[in-house]
């Protein structure tokens, strides 16, 4: 058990405020301060010269959208998480233990910044200059934010894994420093990540040691048995999320990643989210200008860290609505060229702004769309039906142009019968028109994906 | 038990004179050779003058203070009396202006009239193109000294990753720097 702080009764009033406690019976010691939820969002200004801190380009499911040094500053930030970041992963060194705090306290990647910030925008960042001995520094603004700089100059190396012996490793200098921005003072026990100093090729710091935690938790108190917890994050609606976990409340506030660039470093948030199977699951529609980063939920009927869950890995490619595509290319037609298909709209159901047109197609001849969800091939006269092997569903007859083009605007909310389209669902769309002779043929196929 | 360490006053001096930011840093492990071989000299003597400056950098960013201090004393390779001005990143120019950066070293340890050992560079540019003697590895690189009962010197050790990690007599501290430093290419 851990004795009284001894506090001098002249200074006592500014003791919470002001002062560094060491801790001798542990390594660690505490700095005045401590980051309000508020000032728990961190950005990285990647402006790393040197070729070894941005070499890792390998894309990493528990660190999604980020590479070189943006990974690895994320990765040292967020091993003070309370819990696993998604399954631990992303590192070899320390494979299934990135997230080990175990403190009210969580963090959240708010991406990337095109500045380098004042003392207080929470913007990890280079500033040039011989090293000189040190690494990185944390400056602390005396309102609970910070800023963290690297020297650009030493060989710095992104991981993952183990790094060569002339190198700096760059996740456990931001590990180490993100300590310092939540509130930690260098530690006593030489092998804690928050120990003054490090060597060329040490990797060891990535993963905060027992004192580490032993701080962590002093400061902002152990991980409450009320703190949201998130472990999965599924989509079955594009556009959509389902957050798994537990101790989620009634009201409910989710934080996204911000896109790169644009805002303070704030959180992108969703509020008044409700919870539903016993507080173990949220459904939440993700904002337009989230990226892939963290989710993190906030219940609004808590305050302080232990309002606030661990992060968790969140891909916004799994959830957005994926572009156009080929399905086939058809045969050239009696113009010379092959008709096209192109379809314009938003590809949001409500909207029902979907225009099918055709392209490089005869003049003045009769023709039809046609859609289904099969993409088999077959010869059809003159040219190929791309849409075989499943049921497909014709729309209304239309001429084409003396400019060699066609158009429908397709009306879901008028589709023949068995043809419905519903958010979700991609099909494939073509143009069958008649040539000179009684003939027909087809444009390409295209497949299209309908969303909420 | 924990106790107020020296930092913790120095804190809550800045706080109670209106101060309002800190920082901290990670530094190089160095041992002493290594130290010797990575610096230019040695000195040991009493701090005689401290400034901040601030420097906003079109690219470095800004809000960048240095702290320069004055060291007087003798060089621990030749013995000869010297005058070596050095600088780290941090310090404040007034109540309201600079930052707590410890980087920095503790403001005790930096005050006026204090009798220290500190390492020291050349550099052409500290960042945001300051160029000044550096005190190498900030607070990695200033020991303060207090003497014994007989008179002699003890240099204050700061512990693992220090290249003074122990308390040591100045005058073991002056020969094993000499050592190293012979053996460094000239």
């Amino acid at each position: 058990m851990k004795a009284s702080i001894l506090v001098p009764s002249a200074l006592a009033l500014v003791a919470g405020l002001g002062f560094t406690f060491s801790n001798t019976s542990e390594g660690y010691a505490l700095l005045s301060h401590s980051l309000s939820t508020a000032q728990r969002d961190f950005r990285v200004y990647n402006t790393f010269i040197n070729s070894g801190a941005n070499n890792n380009v390998a894309p990493d499911t528990q660190f999604p959208g980020a590479q070189g040094a943006v990974m690895a500053i994320w990765k040292g930030c967020i091993e003070w998480g309370s819990r696993l970041h998604g399954n631990g992963n992303g590192d070899s060194t320390q494979n299934g233990d990135l997230g080990s705090g175990g403190a009210n306290f969580d963090a959240t990647f708010q991406g990337e910044a095109n500045y380098v910030g004042t003392l207080g925008d929470n913007i990890c960042s280079t500033v040039s200059g011989t090293p000189n001995g040190v690494l990185a520094y944390t400056e602390i603004n005396g309102s609970g934010s910070w800023r963290m700089r690297f020297y650009d100059s030493w060989n710095w190396a992104d991981g993952p894994g183990s790094i060569s012996g002339s190198q700096m490793d760059m996740q456990s200098v931001a590990c180490h420093e993100y300590g310092h921005a939540l509130g930690m003072d260098h530690s006593a026990n030489a092998q804690a990540t928050m120990a003054p100093a490090i060597g060329n090729g040490q990797t060891s710091t990535r993963s905060i040691n027992f004192d580490d935690i032993a701080g962590v938790q002093a400061k902002y108190g152990v991980a409450g048995a009320n703190k949201p917890i998130v472990s999965g994050i599924t989509s079955a609606v594009l556009g959509q999320i389902t957050i798994t976990g537990s101790n989620f409340g009634a009201n409910n506030e989710v934080w996204f990643t911000r896109q790169n660039f644009v805002g303070t470093g704030t959180p992108l948030t969703v509020g008044g989210v409700a919870s539903t199977n016993g507080g173990t699951q949220i459904v939440v529609s993700v904002p337009n200008d989230a990226q892939s980063g963290d989710v993190l939920v906030r219940n609004t009927s808590l305050s302080g860290g232990v309002s606030l869950s661990n992060a968790w890995p969140f891909d916004i490619s799994s959830i957005q609505c994926p572009g156009q595509g080929t399905v086939c290319t058809g045969f050239p037609n009696s113009t010379g060229a092959t008709g096209e298909l192109y379809i314009f709209g938003s590809q949001n159901v409500a909207a029902n702004d979907t225009v099918l047109t055709a392209a490089a197609v005869p003049a003045n001849q009769f023709g039809l769309f046609v859609y289904g969800q099969g993409s088999g091939l077959l010869p059809v006269s003159n040219g190929i039906f791309c849409l075989n092997g499943s049921a497909f569903y014709r729309l209304g007859i239309v001429q084409t142009t003396i400019f060699q083009t066609a158009s429908y605007n397709l009306d879901l909310n008028n589709l023949p019968p068995g043809g419905q389209i519903s958010a979700g669902q991609t099909w494939n769309f073509q143009f069958w028109h008649r040539e000179n002779g009684g003939v027909s043929n087809f444009t390409d196929a295209v497949s299209y994906t309908f969303c909420n | 038990m924990k106790f107020l360490s020296p930092k913790s006053w120095l804190v809550a001096a800045a706080l109670l004179a209106g101060f309002g930011t800190y920082g901290d840093a990670q530094i190089l492990r160095v041992d002493l050779k290594q130290m010797v071989a990575n610096t230019d000299g040695a000195v040991f003597g009493t701090i005689t003058a401290k400034e901040t400056i601030r420097i906003d950098h079109p690219i470095d960013g800004p809000e960048l203070y240095f702290t320069t201090l004055t060291i007087e004393g003798k060089s621990l390779e030749t013995g000869a009396p010297t005058t070596v001005s050095m600088s780290f990143p941090g310090g404040f120019i007034n109540e309201e202006q600079g930052v707590y950066n410890s980087e920095a070293p503790e403001a005790d340890v930096i005050k006026i009239g204090k009798q220290v050992v500190a390492f020291h560079l050349w550099s052409d540019n500290m960042g945001g193109d300051f160029a000044s003697n550096v005190l190498y590895a900030s607070h990695g690189g200033i020991y303060p000294t207090f003497e014994d009962a007989r008179g002699q010197v003890i240099v204050q050790g700061r512990g693992d990753g220090y290249a003074i990690p122990s308390n040591t007599y100045l005058s073991k501290l002056t020969q094993d720097i000499r050592q190293f430093d012979a053996k460094q290419p000239r």
